[in-house]
């Protein structure tokens, strides 16, 4: 059958009207029960949660990329255990697929014990390696609910390993794509469909041990559930599951409505479609009114020939992630939650590119413009002291992922594909209203991430670490500086050669921006040394950062420095490559940071002496250890002259800027210039 | 029969257990933390004095003390420790700040890990500049790829010594596969150092300290024991002292939260965490030996804390799977014993965003300012407060009188926090807390059981800690076990629980050890593991005995037992094995590790992989010598079930479902082996009370316990 | 003065509907257009905020052919209320366009001014 458009347009992630028989259980809900059988629910969601961290293999697992959920019978979130808030919100589509089509197909079905599975994006997916678990609950011969166990498996059988081929043009390249489909039976997974899935991929024990591992998950989540209609009856659940989302919806209504009525916008930049360099337009406009958001993301650059392309849902999903870790931080997850906001695209363009696209990269695309959406709502809310807090208002984590994947053979002989994951999982805070960003806070789909230890690297993957620091200059400048990502140096080692590919983005232009006068974080690109083998067995210093390397390292070397996403490479046994993790925006004018402040960065290496006098405006004493005060309020002074001498009014200056342009090389896949898709 | 002592120093309470001629006595003092001995002696004074003996007669007679105590992580808590240095692999300066980018949330609870943008990392144990890298290189297979220069080691070591460091901690990468770089830093300090060579600035390398994998909580658990260990030692040697004056001259041993004890100078400051709580899990474990219980939850709830424990088959065997101790992630391995709540202080509260949800905890009064009714300025209705108002809880009787609870302070509060946003009267409104913490508390467990693979319907629950009988019954409803037991010496648990314990060691390493799995293969894992395994576990026993003989006994009564952390190779999460053999001396040793592995997996997480490589990741040695046994329970004659002259008075206490109903209490003194009570009763002692719905019963058993059991 | 802080840096004041730096109490123009109207800009080269590398064309600072960091100042006092990284010549972004009468109710003044009461001012 054709794609099913009227399941992903937008809207399906919003809950459907409750049913007659739903708000006649809420009428009869105990108000008792209610807090003790939802609070019931989300520990049995983080129960499932550690069954599949106990038997999963996937590295993204043990990172905390899952989610854990109970739908209601027709397929709406209710309530939540999650590590990456955006995989729950994508059951949703997949259920109501299989009670749209295959429920009443006799050839399919949908009994008690039956195991459903997708990871087709266009179903309400985010990409590929996202794979999704789901069983009905069966109760007196009907679905009452359903359960989810989503995860991460980062290798899909595409053109290269490790699931997100970054040379990707179409979503042939992009490997197995299941649309819903029944998977198991009678409790059990079908032999022939993990054949199936096996005969795809080029690590087919992670496969079928995750699947496995999912419906355990699964099962643990149904046997919870079941246990509560035992006691409180169906009618009981149904109830409830149908009230959180109700009251979650309410909730967040009455946030927004907080917000004072307006329209307040940011534009991204990306600055590469993976297989090439180029500038993305990206925008984003919020437009409030009452208790109604309207995300306006139209104008944006068309859609990019390679894996930089998203759904239209999946912004949806993807603003999920950022709101439950900011602004709904104390909300549970639901779709109840998303009740209040709608979003607009413009089709063909990056953000709702058609169904052929290429999409494995979407993970990397969205959080630039998503994270623009954050400093919108700081600007929105800054006002409402209620809201004036960190936990809402903080300027996000680093939205410039970036990932570093090693294939080949490892030091014990055997095939290895993996992502390093630490560079992931390790970028910094954004600046807060009174304090500096966190250093190497997490990973950004969800804050509270595990960055592997070094020794776990090495155990399996043939890498010595280098260094692993934090990365010098790394967060924006501000009053309030951005907390810095960690840089990292790979060596190979104990294996003649291996397969390097390093994805990522923001070497050209920055995606981490700050707000109220703070910079965004630095760009980074990604420095390789063909041969860095005598670093230990002679007395060369260690490098402690990739700016140590490139002031250490022999010319005759080899050095190449090139964008984060560049193509599968070849590099051979102590070959070095060096990465970085983004670090976050800064908060405030520079040059009201405390002085104090910024000699302990330096003294710390976080910022660079260079920076702390050209940005920063500190002046220090001879000795080069200490702040002169006065000289420095002096300098400080001299550059507001300074400022009001070079800054031309408004108008004038708008006139001459708007004649500029960027080379043609950077606006290969821009689409119009200014404005894609103009008005 | 030898008279034991044992000591638990809280962060309130010191809490001291007499064991003399088949009886027990406690005595419960504030605790003094500017001198600690003055807390402990005071206690042990109570407790002799209800011996009608002098405090001399006790210590001279005493064949042990025993004693367990909060106050490292105190220290930890408040930043006291010392000024340490760090000597780490060049490039990694940054590791043990980068925290694995999740220290900032580590020992937090849920709710804030979930709180991105209000994160921050705890302050550091070490300032950025007293961590100096060192060019060095061990990889994973134990080959040394660069030395330390002896140049770089002094002119680090000057550093350190110019900026005030009065302790060294040397972690270097890899180095519990092969320690030669740090011994050779090591040794080239005490050549260097005068201080060092005499012990006055010590030196600590984590392949002593804790040689396994992962070098982030290596590194922070070795320097967790050099932050502390001078306080600790002084601290505790000083209190040894005083003791000693009053003339006990027998050993003085630590609770550890490995289930066991040691001496002082045997002992990590990290193993001491948690002892508390570990020791009253020993104790359970071997009165559950009485009833022949082998598997027990323990749940003790306090006024400020609630913590619960599994034994599970007849074994101590489940170990913290997460250590975290105060916000640094380690890799100790210890006795789980987790903190599920706050107990008597959670907060009662509506969350709006949440519909007008009513939850309970996870903030809590603790004990400053504490619930309402303590008087103390505590403005927010807690379980506590619940408890009181519902008549639980007498508010002249509290603590034995020694605490008067305002119970005017604590109906105003409720009515207007929490009833009249219920539309419900006062006690309604307490009996909904009341309600939601137990079903809370109660599903915790049930789910931390079946985690692990139990059914708790096959379990019991001890229920102590000055709450705990408050709340067992109610508890019990989600958790479902078969019988509760309740204790008088409920409150004093802990202490009385070290009475139980043998002197203990636990030794670990990383070996990294790869078998094939295919059963054909085994010839081949054989020669492959056999000299490792064989070796590291001759060298552990050695240190065993070593450490067993030091404490004054007999080596060869030492019983030891080998535990094998396994996985697939590439799964992430190891699984604890008891080893099936000592040795490997035989191929089909290799089997049998193998089947263990495979069969223990597929019970606890249903799965298999016939194909896939196994690894052993670790070895364990438990090493055990018991001392004298600690007491155990008498057995009494059975007098009649008629407890009615045990009642000291009847008041209003509201149950949930009939509401107000003039209840007996019992007065807990009085009652004796044989009485029977049901429902709705109230029991009542000095510092436990127990309570009995419509439809409990409690009995006191042969042991004089308190059984509760639900009646049909 | 009837000021409400909507920035780190900038007030609204309701008696004459403007935009006020706050650190001065410059006024920077109507609270219903613009606020970058009434302030001076620059086009900073990334190069002065981020240090250069290497001398390859990635150069651990962002291209500046592809990026300006448009910085906009108080220009009574030179604080840098806000800035922006753009590509060159792509329009300025009006990033602040509030709905003032609600923004007014929501902080509780009273009704909007008339013109006539405005022009008093």
């Amino acid at each position: 059958m054709p794609v099913d458009l009227e399941l992903v347009k937008e809207g399906r992630f919003k809950p459907e009207p409750p049913t007659a028989e739903e708000l006649a259980a809420m009428s009869k809900l105990d108000r008792v029960d209610y807090s003790i059988y939802t609070m019931r629910v989300e520990l049995a969601c983080r129960e499932s949660r550690e069954v599949l961290q106990k038997l999963g293999i996937s590295t993204l697992i043990r990172a905390g990329d899952t989610a854990h959920g109970v739908y209601t019978a027709n397929g709406d979130l209710s309530i939540a255990e999650v590590g990456t808030y955006l995989h729950v919100v994508t059951g949703i589509i997949p259920i109501k697929f299989v009670l749209k089509h295959y429920l009443d197909d006799p050839m399919v079905g949908v009994k008690d014990g039956d195991i459903f599975f997708c990871n087709e994006a266009v179903y309400g997916g985010i990409h590929n390696p996202d794979m999704i678990t789901f069983m009905p609950i069966y109760w007196a011969g009907r679905i009452i609910a359903w359960v989810a166990s989503a995860s991460h498996e980062p290798e899909t059988g595409a053109t290269e390993p490790g699931g997100m081929p970054s040379t990707a043009r179409s979503r042939y390249d992009e490997g197995l794509k299941v649309p819903p489909i029944k998977i198991g039976e009678q409790f059990k997974l079908k032999s022939d469909i993990i054949e199936l899935f096996e005969n795809n991929v080029r690590y087919p024990l992670m496969m079928t041990n995750d699947l496995a591992a999912r419906v355990a998950a699964c099962l643990t989540l149904r046997k919870r559930i079941l246990e509560i209609v035992e006691k409180k009856g169906a009618e009981f659940v149904l109830g409830t599951l149908r009230k959180m989302i109700i009251d979650t919806a309410e909730s967040v209504k009455e946030r927004i409505s907080k917000i004072p009525d307006g329209t307040y916008r940011h534009v991204a930049f990306l600055d590469t479609v993976g297989f090439g360099e180029g500038l993305l337009r990206l925008p984003i406009s919020l437009t409030k009114k009452k208790d109604r958001m309207v995300f306006d993301l139209t104008h944006a650059s068309p859609q990019t020939p390679g894996p930089y392309n998203s759904f239209e849902h999946t912004v949806e999903a993807v603003f999920a992630s950022l709101v439950f870790q900011y602004l709904l931080s104390d909300v549970p997850a639901s779709s109840g939650c998303l009740v209040p906001f709608e979003f607009k695209t413009t089709p063909g363009s990056c953000l709702n590119a058609k169904q052929d696209a290429a999409v494995s990269h979407v993970v990397y695309l969205l959080p630039v413009v998503i994270s623009a959406l954050q400093i919108l709502f700081i600007k929105a809310l800054y006002n409402v002291s209620e809201y004036r807090k960190e936990e809402y208002l903080a300027l996000p984590l680093n939205g410039g992922l970036r990932a570093l994947g090693v294939s080949g053979k490892n030091q014990w002989g055997k095939e290895v594909t993996t992502h390093l994951i630490a560079i992931g999982n390790s970028r910094g805070g954004g600046a807060r209203f009174s304090r500096d960003g966190v250093d190497s806070a997490g990973f950004w789909y969800c804050g509270y991430a595990e960055a592997a230890d070094c020794e776990q690297d090495e155990s399996a993957y043939p890498v010595l670490t280098v260094w692993r620091s934090f990365t010098p200059d790394g967060g924006g400048p501000g009053k309030y500086r951005g907390g810095t990502g960690v840089s990292f140096g790979y060596m190979i080692h104990n294996s003649e050669t291996i397969s390097l590919t390093t994805i990522g983005v923001g070497q050209r232009f920055p995606v981490a921006h700050g707000v109220f006068g703070g910079y965004p974080a630095g760009t980074r690109p990604v420095v390789t040394v063909d041969d860095a083998s005598s670093l230990y067995s002679t007395d060369s210093k260690v490098p402690t950062s990739d700016t140590s390397l490139v002031r250490l390292i022999r010319q005759d070397a080899g050095i190449r420095i090139q964008p984060n996403s560049t193509p599968t490479r070849a590099i051979r046994k102590g070959g070095l490559v060096a990465q970085c993790s983004g670090g976050g925006g800064g908060y405030g004018d520079p040059i009201e940071r405390d002085p104090n402040l910024v000699l302990r960065d330096v003294e710390t290496g976080r910022v660079s002496k260079w920076a702390a006098e050209n940005v920063y405006m500190v002046v220090f004493e001879q000795d080069g250890l200490h702040i002169d005060g006065k000289a420095t309020e002096e300098r400080r002074k001299i550059e507001r002259l300074e400022r009001r001498k070079r800054g031309t009014p408004f108008e004038s200056f708008e006139r001459e800027w708007n004649k500029l342009r960027p080379p043609d090389t950077a606006l290969r896949f821009y689409g119009e210039w200014p404005v894609p898709f103009p008005v | 029969m030898t008279t034991t002592i044992d000591i638990d120093i809280g962060g309130t309470f010191t809490e001291a257990v007499v064991s003399r001629g088949g009886l027990v006595k406690w005595g419960k003092v504030a605790t003094t933390p500017y001198n600690l001995s003055l807390g402990a002696v005071n206690a042990i004074l109570e407790a002799s004095k209800q011996f009608q003996i002098g405090a001399q007669t006790l210590f001279e007679e005493t064949g042990i003390i025993r004693y367990s105590t909060t106050l490292a992580l105190n220290d930890l808590i408040q930043r006291k420790g010392a000024r340490l240095g760090l000597l780490t692999t060049a490039g990694l300066e940054d590791v043990i700040l980068i925290g694995r980018s999740r220290q900032w949330g580590d020992g937090l609870p849920r709710h804030l890990q979930r709180k991105t943008g209000a994160a921050s990392n705890p302050l550091p144990l070490i300032s950025e500049d007293a961590i100096i890298g060192i060019k060095e290189r061990t990889d994973s297979m134990g080959n040394v790829l660069a030395r330390p220069s002896r140049t770089e080691v002094v002119e680090a070591l000057r550093k350190l010594i110019t900026r005030g460091t009065r302790g060294i901690v040397i972690s270097f990468l890899w180095s519990f596969m092969n320690p030669s770089n740090e011994k050779y830093v090591a040794k080239v300090i005490e050549e260097e150092l005068p201080e060092a060579y005499l012990g006055s600035v010590p030196v600590f390398l984590s392949s002593e300290v804790q040689p396994k994998w992962l070098e982030y909580p290596r590194t922070m658990l070795t320097i967790l024991n050099a932050y502390l260990h001078m306080q600790m030692g002084e601290q505790l040697n000083e209190l040894g002292a005083q003791i000693r004056s009053m003339g006990y001259r027998k050993p003085l041993m630590l609770v550890h939260n490995t289930g066991g004890t040691a001496k002082l100078s045997r002992t990590k400051v990290t193993d001491t965490y948690n002892g508390g709580p570990v020791a009253g899990m020993v104790g359970s474990l071997e009165i559950g030996r009485l009833y022949g219980l082998k598997n027990i939850v323990t749940a003790e709830m306090g006024g400020t804390t609630f913590n619960m424990g599994v034994i599970s088959e007849g074994m101590l065997g489940n170990y913290e799977s997460n250590p975290v101790i105060d916000r640094w992630a380690v890799n100790s391995t210890y006795i789980e014993n987790k903190s599920i709540g706050a107990g008597g202080g959670s907060i009662a509260w509506f969350n709006e965003g949440m519909g007008g949800r009513l939850e309970v905890g996870p903030a809590s009064a603790s004990s400053n300012p504490g619930p309402v009714c303590y008087d103390l300025g505590g403005r927010e209705p807690t379980v506590t407060d619940a408890d009181l108002l519902l008549g639980y809880l007498n508010d002249k009787f509290f603590l034995g009188g020694r605490i008067r609870l305002n119970k005017d302070k604590a109906r105003r509060v409720f009515k207007e926090k929490v009833a009249d946003k219920l539309g419900a009267s006062v006690e309604e409104a307490a009996s909904a807390v009341k309600t939601v913490i137990d079903e809370k508390m109660g599903a915790e467990i049930a789910t931390d059981i079946s985690l692990k693979g139990y059914d708790p319907r096959e379990f019991a629950m001890f229920s102590f800690g000055g709450a705990g009988p408050v709340h067992c019954f109610g508890v019990n409803k989600q958790v479902r076990a078969r019988t509760i037991y309740c204790f008088r010496f409920g409150a004093v648990f802990d202490a009385l629980g070290a009475s139980f314990l043998d002197v203990r060691h636990i030794y670990e390493r990383s070996v990294g050890i790869t078998l094939s799995a295919p059963e054909e293969d085994s010839e081949l894992s054989y020669r492959a593991c056999a000299d490792t395994f064989n070796a590291t576990v001759n060298s552990m026993h050695e240190i065993a005995s070593r450490d067993i003989a030091s404490e004054g006994l007999d080596a060869r009564g030492m019983v030891t037992s080998l535990e094998l952390e396994m996985r697939y190779e590439t799964q992430l999460m190891v699984e604890r094995i008891p080893s099936p053999v000592s040795r490997v001396n035989t191929p089909s040793d290799i089997v049998a590790i193998i089947q263990k592995f495979k069969s223990q997996l597929l019970k606890s997480a249903g799965i298999t992989f016939p194909h896939a490589i196994i690894r052993i990741e670790s070895i364990r040695l438990l090493a055990q010598a018991p001392v004298e046994p600690g007491m155990p329970l008498q057995s009494h004659e059975l007098r009649s079930s008629d407890a009615s002259k045990a009642v000291k008075g009847r008041r209003e206490v509201f149950w949930p479902k009939p509401g107000f109903v003039l209840t007996p209490i019992f007065d807990l003194n009085k009652l004796e082996p044989g009485n029977s009570i049901d429902g709705p009763a109230i029991v009542e002692g000095e510092d436990t009370t127990i309570v009995v719905p419509e439809g409990g019963r409690v009995s006191v058993d042969r042991f004089d316990n308190c059984i509760i059991e639900e009646v049909r | 003065m009837n000021r409400v802080k909507i920035t780190e840096y900038l007030d609204i004041e309701f008696d004459d509907e403007s935009w006020v730096c706050n650190r001065c109490g410059w006024n920077l123009g109507p609270a219903r257009e613009n606020y970058k109207k009434g302030c001076l800009v620059y086009p900073r080269d990334p190069r002065e905020v981020y240090p250069q590398v290497t001398a390859a064309d990635l150069t651990f600072a962002p291209d500046p052919n592809w990026c300006k960091i448009l910085e906009y100042y108080c220009p009574s006092c030179g604080i840098m209320l806000e800035c922006e990284a753009l590509p060159p010549g792509h329009p300025i972004t009006h990033d602040l366009q509030i709905d003032i009468d609600d923004l007014k109710s929501k902080h509780g003044f009273s009704q909007p001014l008339t013109s006539a009461d405005a022009s008093q001012r």
